[in-house]
C-alpha cells in the first residue's frame, strides 16, 4: 500500500515538473517571438529613416545645383543675374559631345527651362529649327538643356526656380521656370 | 512559503513583459515623434523670393524693364495704379498657384505701390537708382 502511494507522489511531481517546463519554454517562445517582432519593427522604420535621409540629401543636392546652374559660365547672361537663351541650345549639344564630363557633374537628372511670362499659347519645345525661324523666341516655349534618364529608377520628384531670361536677339528679358527632375 | 515565491516570480515576470512593451514604445515614438527638418524647404523658399524678384525687376515691359516704369509712377501717382496690375499679372503667373505674397515699392518714406496678401513669410529686397532716385523693393512669399 505503502509503495502504491509513493509512486503516485513520485507520478504527481514527475507532471509537475512537465508542467512547469512547458510553461518556461511557452514563456521563452513568447519573449523571443517580442524581440522578433521588436527586432522587425525596428528594422522597418530603419530603412524607412535610410531612404528618407537619401532623398532629404538628394533634395538637398537639387537645391544647391539650382543655384549652381544660374551663375553656370555655359548659361548665365555676361550682366550674371539671368540666363542667356541663346546658350541653350549650344549648351545641349556640349553636354551630349561631352556627357561623362556633365553626367560626373549633374548626374541622372532632366533640366528643362520653360517661359512663364510673357505666357505662351504653343508648348513647342525649341530646337536649332525652331531658333532659326524669324518667329522665334515666339515659336517655341520650352528649352531641354541637359536629358541623362536611367532606365530603372523607382521616384522622380521635380524642384525648379524662377530665372530671368534674357534674349539677346530681341535685347528683351522675360521670366521662366527652370525644372530639374531627379531620378532616384 | 512555496507560495509566495511563486506569486514573487509571476510579478517579476510580468514586470519583464512590461520593460519590454516600455521599450517597443519608446522606439516608436522616437521615430513617430521625429519631424523632418523645415531648414530645406526655407532655404528653397528664400532662392524662389530672391529669384522672382530680380526676375520681375528685369522683365521688360513695353519694351522697357520694369525698373524704368518705376520713375514715370513716382512722378504722376496715377500711373502707378498700371504698373500695379502689371506687377499683379507677372506675379500671378510666375508664382505658384495660390502662392499669397506681399510686395512694396517705395523711395525713401513714400510708399509708391503696396500689395498685401499676407504678413509673414521670407523676405527677398531689391534696390535700384533709376533716374537719381533710390527705390526698394521689397517681395514676401508667404
Amino acid at each position: 500500500m505503502k509503495t502504491s502511494q509513493k509512486m503516485i507522489a513520485q507520478q504527481s511531481t514527475k507532471k509537475k515538473g512537465q508542467i512547469q517546463l512547458n510553461e518556461t519554454i511557452m514563456v521563452l517562445f513568447v519573449i523571443v517571438i517580442i524581440l522578433f517582432v521588436g527586432l522587425f519593427v525596428y528594422y522597418k522604420y530603419s530603412i524607412a529613416s535610410i531612404k528618407e535621409t537619401a532623398a532629404t540629401l538628394s533634395e538637398e543636392e537639387t537645391t544647391i545645383l539650382l543655384a549652381a546652374l544660374l551663375v553656370l559660365p555655359e548659361l548665365r547672361c555676361d550682366e550674371g543675374t539671368c540666363l542667356d537663351t541663346a546658350k541653350f541650345l549650344p549648351f545641349k549639344q556640349l553636354t551630349e559631345t561631352k556627357q561623362l564630363k556633365y553626367a560626373q557633374f549633374l548626374g541622372s537628372k532632366t533640366i528643362t527651362i520653360e517661359q512663364v511670362y510673357p505666357p505662351m499659347t504653343t508648348e513647342t519645345i525649341c530646337t536649332q529649327n525652331h531658333y532659326q525661324q524669324f518667329t522665334y523666341p515666339n515659336n517655341c516655349k520650352k528649352w531641354i538643356l541637359y536629358e541623362n534618364k536611367p532606365v530603372k529608377y523607382t521616384n522622380n520628384p521635380t524642384i525648379s526656380t524662377i530665372v530671368s531670361l534674357y534674349f539677346p536677339e530681341l535685347q528683351e528679358y522675360r521670366i521662366g521656370r527652370m525644372h530639374i527632375e531627379v531620378y532616384l | 512559503m512555496k507560495l509566495l515565491k511563486k506569486g514573487q516570480g509571476e510579478i517579476v515576470g510580468l514586470l519583464v513583459i512590461v520593460l519590454l512593451l516600455l521599450f517597443v514604445g519608446i522606439i516608436f515614438l522616437r521615430f513617430y515623434i521625429a519631424q523632418p527638418s523645415t531648414s530645406l524647404s526655407h532655404s528653397r523658399q528664400s532662392i524662389e523670393a530672391s529669384n522672382a524678384l530680380n526676375a520681375l525687376m528685369k522683365v521688360s515691359i513695353n519694351g522697357e524693364p520694369l525698373t524704368a516704369h518705376t520713375d514715370a509712377c513716382n512722378s504722376d501717382k496715377n500711373l502707378c495704379d498700371g504698373l500695379q496690375n502689371e506687377i499683379e499679372a507677372i506675379l500671378g503667373y510666375i508664382l505658384k498657384q495660390g502662392q499669397k505674397y506681399s510686395f512694396t515699392l517705395s523711395t525713401g518714406a513714400k510708399t509708391l505701390i503696396e500689395i498685401s496678401q499676407c504678413t509673414t513669410g521670407i523676405v527677398s529686397t531689391y534696390s535700384f537708382i533709376e533716374a537719381n532716385i533710390f527705390y526698394d523693393v521689397t517681395l514676401k512669399i508667404c
